[in-house]
């Protein structure tokens, strides 16, 4: 069963997908289902003997191009809807015991021109609204398959945290003429202190309002870029330098493969003008707040929805580019 | 910084799965995206290649 059951307290679509209950859980390396088929070997979701970069529709997906019609009646106050969408799987490599974090610099703006294909093709569904590019990485965060490989979700609305930030952005618009995120840039960049890397098209900082520890915001500098269907190849290039820089950091930080939530924020693709009020941007959300503790969202993260963090941007910040030094990524 | 305009060709070859009905997209770069716009898959939904 799948649909889209309306909240209407707090104003949000909460999608119900039981069939996601059977999902593949940490299969062994020899029957991961996001490897190459090898001759004679289990048959995996790619029926070829190798791959470079790979795309294809989740088996287990939460929204569909051909929805079942709900299973159960809404209300006026409780409306019900059809789960349309698409949900993609992205496999970065077919080196299962790879991470985004160690492939070149070169593969990983092939992976850039990538995500620009499907932000295009799936933005341009008439049902689809808004085109979230994600990864889960690590068993803390919850992932059910170790092979490197983000997800790509067509949403049929734009989504709670997105619609935050538009109104947000809406509204300093209105009061300033100006771009929020281009303002916060400019503070970051004035200030100094929370900046871990930058060039021509991004700025990588650990924002003065983090919630957690090691919280990364890489954004784009150049007005206008809105999106990946905005970027120039000079563009994609500055963005593959800058990921490699911060996923090499987060790496030498406690010199163990540091299990992250990264979130690619664009414009929707709803048909409404963004211009002069938002700009692309990538938020990491790592869960470690030391070497060997977590941060959890507890209750007044998760209940209420206000963040407490235990520890200062300025001095996270200064951690990261002293590991992020020890890296050496060459540029 | 690496060489901003040194941009691979990337071919996209977009297939169904052996379910029927799910896309696969394979994506190709460089030297190897020649190759396979040169050799077309007669099953594919959709071939394009792209930054020729």
């Amino acid at each position: 069963m799948s649909e889209l059951r309306w909240h209407p307290l707090v104003g949000q679509w909460v999608i119900t997908a039981t069939e996601r209950q059977e999902r593949t859980f940490l299969p062994p390396k020899d029957y991961c289902p996001l490897c190459p088929t090898k001759p004679g070997a289990f048959p995996t979701e790619i029926p070829e003997p190798t791959y470079d970069m790979v795309t294809f529709e989740n088996k287990f997906p939460s929204l569909r191009p051909n929805p079942p019609v709900p299973a159960i009646g809404g209300t006026d106050l409780e409306p019900v809807r059809p789960a349309g969408g698409v949900c993609e799987v992205v496999c970065y490599t077919p080196d299962h015991e790879s991470t985004l974090a160690q492939q070149p610099i070169p593969r990983i703006k092939r992976l850039i021109q990538v995500w620009t294909d499907r932000f295009r093709e799936l933005g341009d569904r008439p049902e689809v609204e808004y085109v979230f590019a994600f990864e889960n990485k690590g068993k803390e965060i919850g992932v059910t398959m170790f092979h490197p490989h983000g997800q790509i979700y067509a949403y049929p609305f734009i989504p709670p945290v997105i619609e935050r930030e538009l109104e947000q952005t809406r509204k300093h618009y209105k009061e300033t003429g100006r771009n929020l995120l281009l303002d916060i840039v400019e503070s970051e960049l004035a200030d100094g202190r929370r900046i871990i890397a930058k060039n021509d098209s991004f700025v990588a900082y650990i924002p003065f309002f983090a919630r957690y520890p090691y919280e990364v915001h890489i954004t784009a500098t150049r007005p206008g870029n809105m999106s990946f269907a905005e970027f120039t190849a000079a563009d994609r290039n500055n963005l593959a330098v800058i990921l490699k820089q911060i996923l090499c950091a987060y790496d030498k930080l406690w010199d163990f493969s540091l299990p992250y939530i990264m979130c690619i924020h664009q414009r929707p693709t709803d048909g409404e003008d963004y211009s002069g009020i938002y700009q692309f941007h990538i938020e990491f959300y790592p869960p470690y707040r030391t070497k060997d503790k977590l941060k959890y969202l507890a209750g007044s993260e998760a209940g209420a929805g206000a963040y407490i963090n235990d520890t200062l941007a300025e001095e996270k910040s200064e951690d990261l580019r002293q590991a992020l030094a020890r890296a050496d990524v060459r540029v | 910084m690496a060489d901003e305009d040194n941009e691979d060709v990337m071919h996209k070859r977009e297939t169904i799965m052996a379910d029927g009905h799910r896309k696969l997209c394979f994506f190709t770069f460089g030297d190897d995206a020649a190759e396979a716009s040169d050799k077309s898959d007669e099953d594919a939904l959709v071939e394009e290649t792209v930054n020729e």
